[in-house]
């Protein structure tokens, strides 16, 4: 079994996708931790993510690292989104951070989040993609493949509909995760 | 439709790698020099193979060959049942660390294709 690669752009990725939490903290900002300096950091977290990300796929354009992808069965995972938006976002939206337990929770409860999404390859889901229009589908190889690839992969296109047995050519933004060109 | 050898828009690396549970197929990642040289190999090879004046000969294992030979091997052939399998497939596994292990490379493969994605 092999290591994945993008193991720290991968987090960051995973970091971008909480940055509207990010901005909103900033405006909020908290009482705990009050002044510039927290409203700094969440500035910090919601941006300097998001432009590694937009730096990976400009790497990934420059260096032409692009794989044609096959279709065997598409699954668009909107519901992905709701998932992310509702069970993870939310709660974190509605939290007040104005004293101390209250702002430590909420921070190890971010770090556990931010851990299964990096772990199970989430990293797709953000925002920045949604507002440039891409439907995220997540694509099963077919297992009749002799020596093909069994890993299930994401891809971020503009199509509404992927059909079977269509190539697609994408940009790597990781080992599971595609942008089409 | 035929493969247009002078708009090659796309080429990916990959190796066959001696693994604990077998051969592995997968690709890794390369950089635009890397493809490059790839896509002036494939030019040069096809060029070669396609010089006029001598035919190409059909390999045969039990025959001797020297180091660059022109020769080819039949589709329907036994012996390219494994390159078949490997044309056929789609959507090979990425491995970044493909090529840490020299001494486990059983071989290299290049997927080439044109502007129409053929």
């Amino acid at each position: 079994m092999h290591k994945e690669g993008f193991q720290v752009t991968r987090m960051l990725m995973v970091l971008s996708s909480m940055a509207p939490l990010f901005l909103l903290w900033a405006v909020r900002g908290s009482k705990y931790a009050p002044g510039l300096n927290f409203i700094l950091g969440c500035l910090c977290f919601a941006t300097v993510p998001t432009l590694i990300l937009l730096w990976r796929i400009r790497i990934a354009k420059r260096m032409n690292d692009c794989l044609t992808k096959v279709v065997h069965h598409a699954d668009d995972h909107r519901d992905h989104i709701l998932v992310y938006l509702f069970a993870n976002m939310l709660p974190f939206f509605t939290s007040t951070l104005d004293d101390g337990r209250e702002f430590f929770s909420t921070l190890l409860a971010l770090c556990f989040i931010l851990f299964l999404f990096w772990h199970l390859n989430m990293h797709y889901m953000n925002i920045l993609f949604a507002l440039k229009g891409y439907h995220v589908f997540t694509i099963t190889p077919n297992p009749a493949d002799q020596l093909g690839s069994k890993s299930s992969f994401v891809i971020l296109t503009k199509r509404v509909v992927l059909l079977e047995g269509e190539p697609i050519e994408a940009y790597r933004l990781s080992d599971t995760v595609f942008i089409e060109k | 439709m035929s493969f247009n050898y002078n708009a090659i828009r796309s080429v990916e690396f990959g190796v066959c790698i001696d693994a604990d549970d077998g051969e592995k197929y997968c690709i890794v990642p390369s950089e635009k020099s890397v493809q490059d040289a790839l896509k002036d190999m494939f030019v040069d090879t096809l060029a070669e193979l396609r010089k006029d004046g001598t035919a190409l000969v059909e390999f045969s294992p039990s025959e001797k060959y020297g180091s660059n030979e022109r020769l080819f091997l039949p589709l329907d052939s036994e012996l390219s049942a494994k390159h078949r399998v490997v044309y056929e497939t789609a959507n090979f596994g990425i491995d970044t660390h493909g090529l840490d292990e020299p001494d486990r490379l059983i071989c290299y493969f290049a997927i080439f294709r044109d502007r129409e994605g053929v």
